[in-house]
C-alpha cells in the first residue's frame, strides 16, 4: 500500500450559480482508513463526493483521488473505486440482478462468487424488477455491486439510510472486512453509531468547509467531559467551581453537582475535587452526538445551505 | 404498502375537488394543447377540403372514397352517393380525430393514476384525507371534461369554418369523436388497474385502440367490397361512433354505446381500485432474470436493452402501416384524374403518381420515425434527470461513450424503422400495381431520408451536451419542418421556403432523384453537432437528480 492519500482535497470551492456549496474545503483520507464524513443536510457532503467522482468539476483548489485528477482521469479512476449513492435510481424494467451485473461489468473488476454471497447476505431477490424494490432494496443493489468489486476506494454516501437494523449489522460487518483488506473508505453518514463503530477518523463539514477533523479520540479531546459528583457532606462548591478555569455549565440538584470540564484542564480540576470528600463521581467522555451538536447547533445552520 | 381493512367509507367524495384542481394545475399546458390541436386539426380538414374541392371535383372523388382500401383506413363513409364537403370530411377524416381523442384520454387517465402510484407520489397523497377511489374518479372526470371540450371545439371549428355547415350535425360530429375518447379514458382506467407499470398500461390501452381500429377497418372494408364480415365494425368503439353518420343520418343513439361502454369499464376499474393494494396490479409482476445476459456489459448494450422492446413494437407498427398505405398505390393511380389538382401535384401529378405517391409516403414515414429519433434523445436526458446516470458514470464508463452510444443507437434504430416502413410500403405498392421494382424504390426512397433524421436528432444531442434543459427545443425544429413539408405548398408558400423543411430538402425518391448536396450537408452537419454534444457533455457538471 502506497502513501498516496486515497482522497486529498485542499481549499476546494464549488458554486452553483450564486450559491456557494463548498467554501474552501480540505479533506484527507489516508490509505487503508475508514473516514467518517459528517455534517447537517445541505452542508456539502454529496457535492464533495460528486466532485471526487468527476460528476462535478470544482471551481478552485486541489482535488486528488488516489493521486489522480478526479475530473480529467475519471474513467481510469473509476476502475479503482466504487460508489454507493444515498438515493439509488434504477431502471424500472431491469431486475436487480441485471443491474448488479451491469454495474460490476462496467467497472471491470467483477467477482461473481462474491456477488452471489452478498446477494445471499443482504437477502435480496435478484429476479424482481427494480420497479418493485423499496428504497432499501435499491440501495442493496448498489451496495452489492460496490462491495463485490475489488477496488481500492469506496465512496459511500449515506449508504444504509434505507436499510433495516439487521442489514445495517451486515453492512458494518462487510465494511470491517473491507478495512481489513487495507482498502480506503469515505463514509458519509447520519448514523452516528455506525460512524463510531467503523470510522478511524472523522471530518465534520458545515456550510461547505471542514470544521473539525481527526480521530475520534482527538475530537473528544476538543470537547468537554461531563462530570457529575456527589459529596459526602454538603459544601459550598458551586461558586468555587464557577471560578475555576476550564469548567462550564455548573449546576446542582438534590445534592448532585454537574458540570462540564475541558479536557486540557481536567488534571487540575480533579486535583481540586479530590479534597472535597467525594462520595461518587462519574465522568462521561463526549459522545459523537455532542461533538456534532457543537457544530450543528450554532445559529445560522438553517440558512440556505443546499447541495 | 399493504392495505388494511377495507372501509365502507372509501367511496367518500372527500378530496375530489382539491384533486381535480391538482390535476388542472399539473395539466395546465398539456390539456389546452390537446384540445386546441384537435380543434385546429378539424378546422384544417374542413377548410382545406372546402377550398380545394369544387362540387365537380368532389363528385368525381366518389369513386376514390368508396373504395374498400379507403374504407379500411377511414370508415364506412355515409352519404357518399350525394357527396358534400361535410360528408367527405366526416367520412374520410373522422378516424384521425377519434384516434386523437383516444390517445389524449387514456394517457390522461394513466398519467394521474398508475403513473402516480409507480412514482410513489400517490402514497403520500393517499395518506391525506382523500378517498381511495378519488384519484381514479378525478382522472376520469378530467378526461370527460377534456373530451367535452374537444367535442365543442371540433363543433365550433366546423360551424365557424368557410364551409358553414349546419350546427346540430356539427355538434354530433364533435361528440362522436369525444365519445370515443370517453370510452378510451375508461379503457385506460382499467389497464391502469391491471399492471404495475404506467408504460405497460399505456401500451395495453394502445393495443386495444389498435384492435378497435383493425376490427372497424376490416368490417368497413368488407362492407365496401360487398363481403360478409361487415358486422366486425360493430365490435369497435370507433365503429359505433362513426355510425352516428353526421350530416347524413344524424343518429344520436350510437353515442350511448360508447357512453355505456365507458360506464361499464369505469365501474369495473373502480371496483378493482377499491379492492387492491396501493401500487399493486391485478397481473402480478413476473420474476425476471437473476443474472444479466452475457452481452449486457457495455453502454451500447445497455441502450439496446432499455430501448429494444419499444423499438420492436415500432418496427411492427411501421411495417403494418407501410403495407396498408403502400397497397393504396394502385387505387391512387386510378383516382388521380379525379383528385383536386393541388393534391395530385403534391404526389407528382397524373403523369407520375405511382412514384410520386411512394415518394410522398417516404416523407410521411420520415416525419413519423423522427418522433422515435427525438424520443431517444429525450430518453438520454431522462437517464440523467431521473438520477440513473450518476451511478453509471461512477463506473468505468466515459461520458463521451455514453452520449455516443445513444446517438448511434438513435441513428441505427431510425434507419431500421425507415427501412422497415420502406419494406412495407414497397411490398404494398408492388402488389397493388404489379410492379416489383417499386420494392427497392420504396426502400431506397425511405432510407435516403435518414440524413434529415440524423440532423434532427443531433441537434437534440448538441443541446443536451450544453444546455440539457433545452433538449426539447429540437421539437420546434421538427414541428416547423413538418408544417412546411405537409402544408407549405397547399398554403401557397414559396417553394424556396418549403424546401427549408428537413423533410423536403432531400427530395422524394423515386419521384425525385435524391439531392446529394442536402444529404452530404445534413450528414456532415450532424457529425459536427454530435461532436459538439460530445464535447459539451464532457465538460459540464452532471445535473443533480
Amino acid at each position: 500500500m502506497s502513501d498516496i492519500p486515497a482522497v486529498n482535497l485542499e481549499q476546494v470551492t464549488k458554486s452553483f450559480g450564486r450559491k456557494q456549496a463548498l467554501a474552501g474545503l480540505s479533506l484527507r483520507v489516508q490509505p487503508g482508513e475508514v473516514h467518517g464524513f459528517l455534517g447537517p443536510n445541505g452542508a456539502g457532503k454529496s457535492t464533495t463526493l460528486r466532485i471526487l467522482l468527476g460528476l462535478l468539476r470544482h471551481d478552485a483548489g486541489t482535488a486528488q483521488v488516489l493521486g489522480k485528477d478526479p475530473w480529467a482521469d475519471a474513467v481510469e479512476l473509476h476502475s479503482r473505486l466504487a460508489y454507493v449513492p444515498g438515493d439509488v435510481a434504477l431502471w424500472p424494467n431491469l431486475t436487480g440482478g441485471e443491474a448488479i451485473d451491469l454495474f460490476m461489468r462496467l467497472r471491470g473488476s467483477a467477482n461473481p462468487a462474491r456477488r452471489d454471497e452478498l446477494i445471499e447476505r443482504f437477502d435480496l431477490d435478484p429476479r424482481a424488477k427494480a420497479r418493485t424494490y423499496s428504497k432499501g432494496n435499491r440501495q442493496k443493489v448498489a451496495l452489492i455491486a460496490a462491495l463485490a468489486s475489488e477496488v481500492e476506494l469506496l465512496l459511500l454516501d449515506e449508504p444504509t439510510s434505507g436499510l433495516d437494523p439487521l442489514m445495517e449489522a451486515q453492512f458494518q460487518e462487510c465494511i470491517s472486512g473491507v478495512r481489513q483488506q487495507g482498502r480506503s473508505i469515505l463514509l458519509s453518514s447520519h448514523i452516528l453509531a455506525q460512524v463510531e463503530a467503523l470510522a478511524d477518523t472523522v471530518s465534520i463539514i458545515r456550510r461547505g468547509v471542514v470544521v473539525e477533523s481527526g480521530s475520534l479520540e482527538q475530537l473528544r479531546h476538543l470537547a468537554s467531559t461531563s462530570i457529575s459528583l456527589r459529596l459526602r457532606e454538603p459544601r459550598e462548591v458551586i461558586e468555587v467551581l464557577r471560578g475555576t478555569p476550564g469548567v462550564h455549565d455548573v449546576h446542582s440538584r438534590e445534592g448532585m453537582v454537574r458540570f462540564s470540564a475541558d479536557q486540557e484542564h481536567l488534571p487540575q480540576i480533579m486535583q481540586l475535587i479530590s479534597d472535597w470528600g467525594v462520595a461518587s463521581l462519574t465522568a462521561t467522555p463526549p459522545t459523537l452526538e455532542q461533538l456534532l451538536l457543537r457544530h450543528y447547533g450554532e445559529p445560522g445552520t438553517t440558512s440556505a445551505e443546499r447541495k | 404498502m399493504s392495505s388494511s381493512a377495507r372501509h365502507k367509507a372509501e367511496t367518500t367524495s372527500l378530496g375530489m375537488i382539491p384533486y381535480l384542481r391538482f390535476i388542472a394545475r399539473r395539466d395546465r399546458w398539456r390539456a389546452p394543447a390537446w384540445v386546441i390541436s384537435l380543434g385546429l386539426l378539424a378546422l384544417y380538414f374542413i377548410t382545406a377540403i372546402t377550398l380545394l374541392m369544387d362540387p365537380a371535383t368532389l363528385q368525381s372523388m366518389t369513386g376514390f372514397v368508396r373504395n374498400p382500401m379507403l374504407a379500411l383506413i377511414s370508415g364506412p363513409g355515409f352519404g357518399f352517393e350525394a357527396i358534400t364537403v361535410e360528408r367527405y370530411v366526416v367520412g374520410v377524416y373522422a378516424t384521425f380525430l377519434m384516434i386523437g381523442t383516444s390517445l389524449m384520454s387514456h394517457t390522461t387517465v394513466i398519467r394521474h393514476t398508475r403513473a402516480e402510484e409507480e412514482s410513489g407520489h400517490a402514497e403520500l397523497l393517499r395518506s391525506h384525507v382523500i378517498g381511495r377511489q378519488i384519484p381514479l374518479l378525478a382522472a376520469l372526470g378530467a378526461a370527460a371534461a377534456l373530451n367535452l371540450a374537444v367535442s365543442l371545439c371540433i363543433a365550433l371549428a366546423f360551424i365557424g369554418s368557410v364551409a358553414h355547415p349546419a350546427a346540430v350535425p356539427s355538434l354530433l360530429f364533435g361528440l362522436s369523436a369525444g365519445s370515443v375518447g370517453l370510452f378510451f379514458a375508461a379503457v385506460g382506467a382499467l389497464t391502469a388497474q391491471l399492471t404495475t407499470s404506467a408504460r405497460t398500461a399505456s401500451g395495453m390501452a394502445g393495443t386495444v385502440l389498435a384492435l378497435a381500429f383493425i376490427l372497424r377497418g376490416l368490417g368497413d372494408m368488407s362492407t365496401a367490397a360487398g363481403g360478409p364480415v361487415g358486422w366486425l365494425a360493430w365490435l369497435s368503439p370507433l365503429g359505433w361512433a362513426q355510425r352516428t353518420a353526421p350530416f347524413t343520418d344524424d343518429h344520436w343513439w350510437p353515442l350511448l354505446l360508447n357512453l355505456g361502454g365507458a360506464l361499464v369499464l369505469a365501474a369495473f376499474a373502480l371496483r378493482i381500485q377499491s379492492r387492491r393494494d396501493l401500487g399493486a396490479g391485478l397481473l402480478a409482476d413476473r420474476p425476471g432474470r437473476a443474472r444479466a445476459a452475457r452481452w449486457l456489459a457495455t453502454p451500447w448494450a445497455l441502450v439496446v436493452r432499455l430501448q429494444g422492446p419499444g423499438l420492436s413494437w415500432w418496427l411492427c407498427g411501421v411495417l403494418l402501416g407501410g403495407t396498408i398505405l403502400g397497397s393504396l398505390t394502385g387505387l391512387m393511380s386510378q383516382s388521380i384524374t379525379a383528385m383536386p389538382a393541388q393534391i395530385a401535384l403534391l404526389m407528382g401529378g397524373p403523369g407520375a403518381i405511382i412514384k410520386g405517391y411512394v415518394g410522398y409516403l417516404a416523407m410521411f414515414f420520415a416525419i413519423l420515425v423522427s418522433v422515435y429519433s427525438l424520443r431517444c434523445v429525450g430518453a438520454l436526458r431522462g437517464e440523467e434527470s431521473e438520477g440513473r446516470l450518476e451511478i453509471l458514470l461512477a463506473d468505468r464508463m466515459g461520458r463521451g461513450t455514453w452520449v455516443s452510444a445513444w446517438t448511434l443507437y438513435a441513428l441505427v434504430a431510425s434507419g431500421a424503422l425507415l427501412g422497415m416502413a420502406g419494406l412495407g410500403t414497397g411490398l404494398g405498392a408492388s402488389f397493388s400495381t404489379g410492379d416489383p421494382t417499386l420494392l427497392s424504390g420504396a426502400a431506397l426512397g425511405h432510407l435516403v431520408q435518414l440524413p434529415a433524421l440524423w440532423l434532427l436528432l443531433t441537434v437534440g444531442v448538441a443541446l443536451y451536451g450544453w444546455v440539457p434543459r433545452a433538449t426539447g427545443v429540437s421539437w420546434i425544429l421538427y414541428a416547423a419542418s413538418v408544417f412546411l413539408a405537409l402544408f407549405g405548398s397547399l398554403l401557397g408558400l414559396e417553394q424556396q421556403l418549403v424546401d427549408n423543411s428537413l423533410f423536403q430538402a432531400i427530395g422524394q425518391y423515386p419521384r425525385h432523384s435524391p439531392a446529394s448536396g442536402a444529404i452530404l450537408m445534413f450528414s456532415m452537419l450532424g457529425l459536427l453537432l454530435w461532436a459538439a454534444g460530445y464535447l459539451g457533455f464532457r465538460r459540464r457538471d452532471l445535473k443533480a437528480a
